[in-house]
């Protein structure tokens, strides 16, 4: 104990040194902060690691179809009626402009962050995360620090490196490039995941742009350098988000995108990481619908279990929602980070009768799970003397290039309030190295 | 620079001013705490009076908290610190995540030694310490010449107006001019700054003159 309580305050101290920190605003203020790490790491057996990375490149796989499809004049899966229209046409991150444009090699969920957790029974696939997900640089700096603070432990137990991520990205990076230089392109020192951003860029030698330092001339993309040249750019990981990308295509005011990027991404010109568009698969809608998509562009059973998902637009679905609501968690669609997920079991009689007529009302605008009571992990306690157990899941990444892999670690980022299942940063979790086993 | 951006050369300029103004008035505080402790108890206005700015202080002990840890003291070493800070983060993939850590770790020492009444002149040297290092890894991490070039050639404006204003030796003043001179050589290859030699040489050019010269390039 005396070694784990050691161990975590010395990596906290490095992550300190080094400037691992998230960002949020809290009352109007910016606020920096440590992301707190936890120093007994998750443990996946290499034969559990093998399904789940089988299972994940399969999903990735079939959301990039999806992508493709419904992009493309085609939208078979929709004639077909395996996915209602309106499930897709009217989310939020369905985008019109993106119609008809083929991404570099027809890639569009580059980066994929899955989020899973594990039940006494299995693993189950919590969300798709194929916009802008975050969160890989933490447990991969940890565990270099972990590295030199513990050696031992690394000699003792067989462990698979996790420090190639950033070569899994700059591999995939090259596999889309158009030609040019890789930025990471943020939206500013202000962002909450700058960090990441900075290191991410330091570690897949790209350079870090900011929006004021690219220029689309001629649909071309250049970064503007200090000595009055331009260096054509052939591939953006952009940590912005799609709203913000470019003012001329989407939102006009914005002062974090590239003027006319969308030009240039469309004749071919430069790569965009992720492909603008993806939110409508990892819409908390179509989640329901992956399943589904993976037999029908696969031909295959998924691997991976959603969990057990109802939406109200089924009318069965909608009346087991309606009969069982107290016993489910129900999230709205257009949520994120943790926010707009309620517990049945929390409201009053009164509340749950004010909900169930929101759903009648607005029956897209929900989802409703089967609560997975999943495995706690267990946690040193904030005075080191003991561990508490806390619920705790785990964040995947598909890296899809030419191939796609799936990185040998993952976040596993813990709740470290006792009565709750949100894990997420922002709401105060912490993070665990995660070890994928040799056997 | 090929891959350096305007404003990431403005950061790399900035960073090198903050991180010698921080560094350099670490010695200088030293001094006239040195001086406050028996024989010029009001050692603290001439400093504040060459740097220009007004201290609420009544001793030697205040003097200490506010210049090292007021961040309402724009000359204050947490203020450089906090601005040094600020550029650095930016620069992470120019100058090296170990780099950045050495800023980082001074600014952590400047809040955790001097955020109560008790300060001690001793703990400053921790935050020198931590800046040496800075400058030790600007040489050994930093590949690109000009990365390192634009980070020292705002170093150097900044001694030369420190050592101005602190009236340091001509001879110091004189190795300090043509160091800055011989980094801004090899930048400037536009002549931006085509006027620095003459300036530099003038005897009526202030630091101010010197500083607006050089700032004409990473504008």
């Amino acid at each position: 104990m005396e070694h784990l309580r050691e161990q975590k305050e010395r990596v906290n101290e490095t992550l300190d040194r080094y400037g691992v920190k998230f960002s949020l605003y809290k009352n109007g203020q910016f606020i920096e902060q440590l992301f707190p790490f936890d120093a007994i790491p998750r443990i996946i057996k290499a034969k559990d690691f093998q399904k789940l990375e089988k299972g994940l490149i399969q999903r990735s796989h079939a959301l990039n179809l999806f992508l493709n499809d419904i992009y493309s004049d085609k939208g078979y899966i929709l004639r077909d009626k395996i996915v209602p229209e309106e499930y897709v046409y009217n989310a939020p991150g369905f985008l019109p402009e993106c119609m008809n444009i083929k991404p570099p090699q027809g890639v569009y969920n580059h980066i994929s962050g899955i989020d899973l957790v594990e039940a006494p029974d299995d693993w189950y696939i919590l969300e798709d995360n194929l916009r802008v997900p975050s969160g890989a640089s933490y447990p991969m700096i940890a565990r270099d620090i972990t590295r030199r603070i513990s050696p031992e432990t690394f000699e003792i137990n067989k462990i698979v490196d996790n420090r190639n991520y950033p070569q899994l990205l700059k591999s995939m990076f090259d596999d889309v490039n158009c030609g040019g230089i890789t930025v990471v392109l943020t939206p500013g020192r202000y962002n909450s995941a700058f960090f990441e951003h900075s290191y991410l860029a330091e570690k897949t030698g790209s350079v870090l742009a900011f929006p004021e330092d690219l220029e689309v001339i001629d649909s071309k993309v250049y970064y503007k350098t200090f000595n009055s040249t331009h260096q054509r750019v052939g591939a953006i990981y952009r940590r912005v988000s799609d709203d913000y990308i470019d003012p001329m295509t989407f939102v006009q005011d914005s002062v974090i995108g590239v003027p006319h990027l969308m030009e240039a991404y469309s004749k071919g010109n430069v790569a965009i990481i992720n492909a603008p568009g993806n939110g409508v698969a990892d819409d908390k809608g179509i989640y329901y619908f992956v399943p589904a998509m993976i037999k029908y562009y696969l031909g295959e059973e998924p691997i991976l279990k959603n969990a057990p998902t109802y939406i109200p637009y089924y009318d069965n679905d909608k009346k087991y929602i309606l009969d069982n609501i107290e016993n489910l968690v129900i999230k709205d669609v257009s949520e994120a980070g943790g926010y707009g997920v309620i517990f049945g079991r929390d409201l009053t009689n009164e509340k749950l009768e004010e909900l169930k007529n929101i759903i009648n009302e607005n029956p897209r605008r929900f989802i409703a799970q089967e609560i997975i009571n999943f495995l706690d992990l267990q946690v040193l306690s904030d005075d080191g003397q003991t561990t508490v157990p806390r619920k705790a899941d785990l964040r995947a990444f598909v890296i899809h290039g030419k191939d796609v892999k799936v990185w040998n670690s993952g976040l596993t980022r813990f709740s470290r309030n006792p009565d709750s299942f949100v894990v997420n940063s922002s709401q105060g979790g912490g993070f665990k190295d995660t070890w994928i086993m040799y056997q | 620079m090929d891959n350096v951006s305007v404003n990431k050369a403005n950061c790399l300029y900035w960073l090198g001013r903050y991180t010698e103004r921080a560094y350099k008035l670490s010695h200088i505080i030293t001094e006239f705490y040195d001086r406050m402790v028996d024989y010029d108890s009001t050692a603290y206005k001439e400093f504040c009076s060459r740097l220009g700015i007004t201290l609420d202080v009544a001793d030697k002990e205040s003097f200490l908290k506010t210049i090292i840890s007021d961040e309402n003291c724009p000359s204050s070493i947490k203020t450089s610190m906090s601005k040094a800070y600020d550029n650095s983060i930016i620069l992470r993939e120019q100058i090296d995540t170990e780099t950045v850590a050495y800023i980082q770790l001074a600014y952590n020492n400047v809040m955790r030694l001097f955020s109560d009444n008790h300060c001690r002149i001793y703990d400053l040297q921790q935050v020198v310490d931590n800046l040496m290092s800075f400058w030790g890894a600007v040489d050994d991490y930093i590949i690109d010449d000009y990365v390192r070039d634009t980070i020292k050639a705002g170093k150097y404006v900044e001694r030369i107006d420190i050592f101005t204003r602190f009236d340091r030796s001509e001879y110091k003043i004189k190795g300090c001019k043509n160091r800055l001179k011989r980094y801004i050589h090899h930048l400037d290859t536009d002549h931006i700054c085509y006027d620095l030699d003459e300036i530099l040489e003038s005897s009526v050019a202030t630091p101010d003159d010197i500083a607006a010269c050089v700032g004409k390039l990473f504008k």
